[in-house]
């Protein structure tokens, strides 16, 4: 009978004519879920503390124009020699240090002396340490990036840049300035750089730096790709990947609904290294295009180089988790209620709001904060009828995960609320994902 | 299930390299096998889908390489009995399909329509004593285990199963096996 029952279930079963092993969705499954469990915890923490402690992305085509609290608390924190590169969050360039060339090109005005200590140039990128020297005094209160405008040949160079500088001591700061080019560059040219005002100083410092890709070149592999895959009314691709002895770029491409919040970010998945890429922030700056109801989005991702060169690279698209307010995990809390009591942003974490002082001319929220990001930054205060309220300062941190943020004052009477969002995991989109092949 | 101890070592490794050939040699099989619990082919795929990056997250859980198959067919159960709780309300399967291909004879076509009926008769249950019992070749104990069920309740499912298959089949001599105790073991 045993035999019977088998044949039967055997020849029953043969009905059922699966497809194919799906094996590409199955391991990108399994690289979601491992990066699931680690990335989304431990490196997107790094990442996100990168995006603010980094402070990056002063001016150029970035369009940041002021410092956050936190880039200032950031900068407090101020980068010792040789120590930039991993201060400005881009642990490759630190990794690729040795990929560097070591300068002392130095401009002087107004007391102020500029010096270019060291320049990286690869296929995408030119990154520039400086060192600011300054006679007896500090300028202005705060820190600030220099403006540094690049030109070859006297024209000016159409790059996208920014960066951060931070104090080393009282009398000098040490910083970095970071540039994508938009379009080729020769491989060995002399890089005229111009400040026209460090801190609150104006004055002219002008240097020239050459510039190689000698010590890149050999340990760069960029290859065009035309990888495209289409499901429902979502179309993902990729069209170029970089990758250097600093970093990785992949430029990409998708259609994204006008209007609709975030977007597509990619997790990288090295497997013959066994490692997840770490993205970090910056990074160049692709376009939108908008066509009726079709946004086409160019995007490009910045990532930490691989160990080794591998022959291919896997990518599997996520869509990322900016916050949107609008969702439907939105909540609001009365500012008014008895303390402390907590928000929990689910995967961001849980705000406990400590105290509220109303004064006459301010009203300062006391929260601490514990979750991946450096402050609580996805959260506000508004009006009953849903404006919001901005606030005057802060987060400020007062170390230990503790922060107050001083808003206009406001009664209690006001019934203001904090708005606030409970959030999920993200969305790896392994339907999309892809082998990238470097060879 | 033919998996070479060497191959089992490199899945609890986490050797992607093995987990593809693992699963290109298995797919059809572990397919089939959720195909008859659940009726439905896609969410059979789903089921055997699933059944993989679960063994890939609990490859460490793995202590004795010997018993991979009762092993893994447990890891398949789950992830079937996780899709069943999720079934779609509609969707094409074998309860409601006729699956008779004229070409091949009414004498086969009439049996497999008779095996269909049979099964869509069964609780998901008795359909996965028989799956691990004959389709998956696992022992009364691996497949107890492979279930959660108590022996003594994985049996009994499987007597029960056996019954209603004889009954239906109109099969007498299984029902004279069953009644002499013939449970596989």
């Amino acid at each position: 009978m045993t035999t019977e029952m088998k044949n039967l279930l055997l020849e029953f079963a043969e009905q059922c004519q699966p497809a194919s092993a799906p094996w590409d969705a199955i391991e990108a499954r399994i690289i979601a879920d491992g990066k699931a469990d680690k990335f989304r915890w431990s490196d997107r923490h790094k990442r996100l503390t990168g995006l603010a402690g980094a402070a990056v992305l002063v001016g150029g085509m970035y369009g940041a124009a002021s410092l956050s609290p936190v880039v200032a608390i950031a900068l407090d924190k101020a980068p010792g020699v040789n120590q930039v590169y991993d201060w400005f969050g881009d642990p490759g360039l630190n990794r690729a240090v040795a990929f560097d060339n070591k300068m002392q090109h130095t401009a002087s005005d107004r007391g102020i002396q500029f010096t270019i200590t060291d320049a990286y140039y690869d296929q995408d990128r030119l990154s520039l340490q400086y060192r600011i020297d300054l006679p007896d005094r500090m300028i202005g209160s705060s820190p600030a990036a220099p403006e540094i405008d690049c030109y070859m040949n006297g024209e000016k160079l159409d790059l996208q840049g920014g960066g951060a500088c931070g104090s080393a001591s009282e009398t000098a700061w040490q910083g970095m300035w970071e540039m994508y080019p938009n379009g080729a560059l020769p491989n060995d040219f002399t890089l005229q750089v111009a400040i026209h005002k460090i801190g609150g100083v104006a004055g002219n410092w002008l240097l020239q730096v050459p510039v190689s890709r000698d010590k890149t070149q050999a340990n760069t592999k960029v290859v065009e790709l035309n990888l495209s895959k289409a499901q429902g009314d979502v179309t993902f691709s990729i069209n170029r990947v970089s990758v250097t002895p600093a970093s990785v770029i992949v430029d990409y491409e998708y259609n994204w609904k006008p209007g609709q919040p975030g977007g597509i970010d990619l997790l990288i998945y090295d497997r013959e290294n066994g490692e997840y890429l770490r993205p970090v922030s910056g990074g160049p700056v692709r376009q939108r295009h908008t066509d009726g109801n079709t946004q086409t989005v160019e995007a490009a991702a910045l990532f930490d180089a691989p160990k080794q060169l591998p022959s291919s690279l896997y990518v599997i698209p996520e869509k990322n988790s900016v916050p949107d307010l609008t969702q439907n995990q939105a909540f609001l809390a009365p500012l008014n209620q008895t303390m402390p009591f907590t928000l929990d942003e689910g995967i961001l974490g849980q705000i406990v709001v400590n105290h509220v002082d109303y004064t006459p001319d301010k009203t300062v929220v006391t929260l601490s904060y514990h979750g991946p990001l450096p402050y609580p930054m996805f959260f506000g205060l508004q009006k009953p009828n849903g404006v919001p309220i901005d606030p005057l300062t802060g987060p400020v941190s007062n170390g230990n995960g503790q922060f107050t943020i001083s808003y206009p004052a406001i009664q209690p009477t006001d019934k203001a609320e904090f708005t606030s969002a409970h959030y999920d995991s993200t969305d790896f989109m392994t339907d999309f994902a892809m082998q990238v092949p470097l060879n | 299930m033919d998996v070479s101890s060497d191959m089992v070592n490199r899945l609890r490794n986490g050797e992607m390299k093995a987990y593809q050939e693992f699963v290109e040699q298995t797919w059809s099989k572990s397919v089939r096998a959720c195909w008859i619990i659940l009726g439905h082919q896609q969410d059979a795929e789903e089921a055997a889908q699933d059944a993989y990056v679960n063994l890939f997250r609990n490859r460490s859980q793995l202590r004795n390489t010997d018993r991979f198959d009762a092993w893994f067919y447990r890891v398949l159960m789950n992830s079937a009995k996780q899709i069943r709780r999720r079934r779609r309300p509609t969707g094409i399967s074998f309860h409601d399909v006729d699956l008779v291909d004229v070409s091949e004879g009414l004498g086969k076509a009439d049996l497999r329509m008779s095996v269909q009926h049979a099964m869509g008769q069964l609780t998901d249950e008795e359909r996965t004593t028989l799956v691990l019992t004959y389709f998956c070749d696992l022992t009364d104990r691996e497949a107890a285990s492979a279930t959660g069920w108590h022996l003594g309740t994985f049996k009994w499912r499987l007597a029960k199963a056996k019954r209603h298959m004889g009954q239906i089949l109109g099969q007498e001599d299984w029902l004279t096996d069953i009644a002499a105790g013939g449970v596989s073991s």
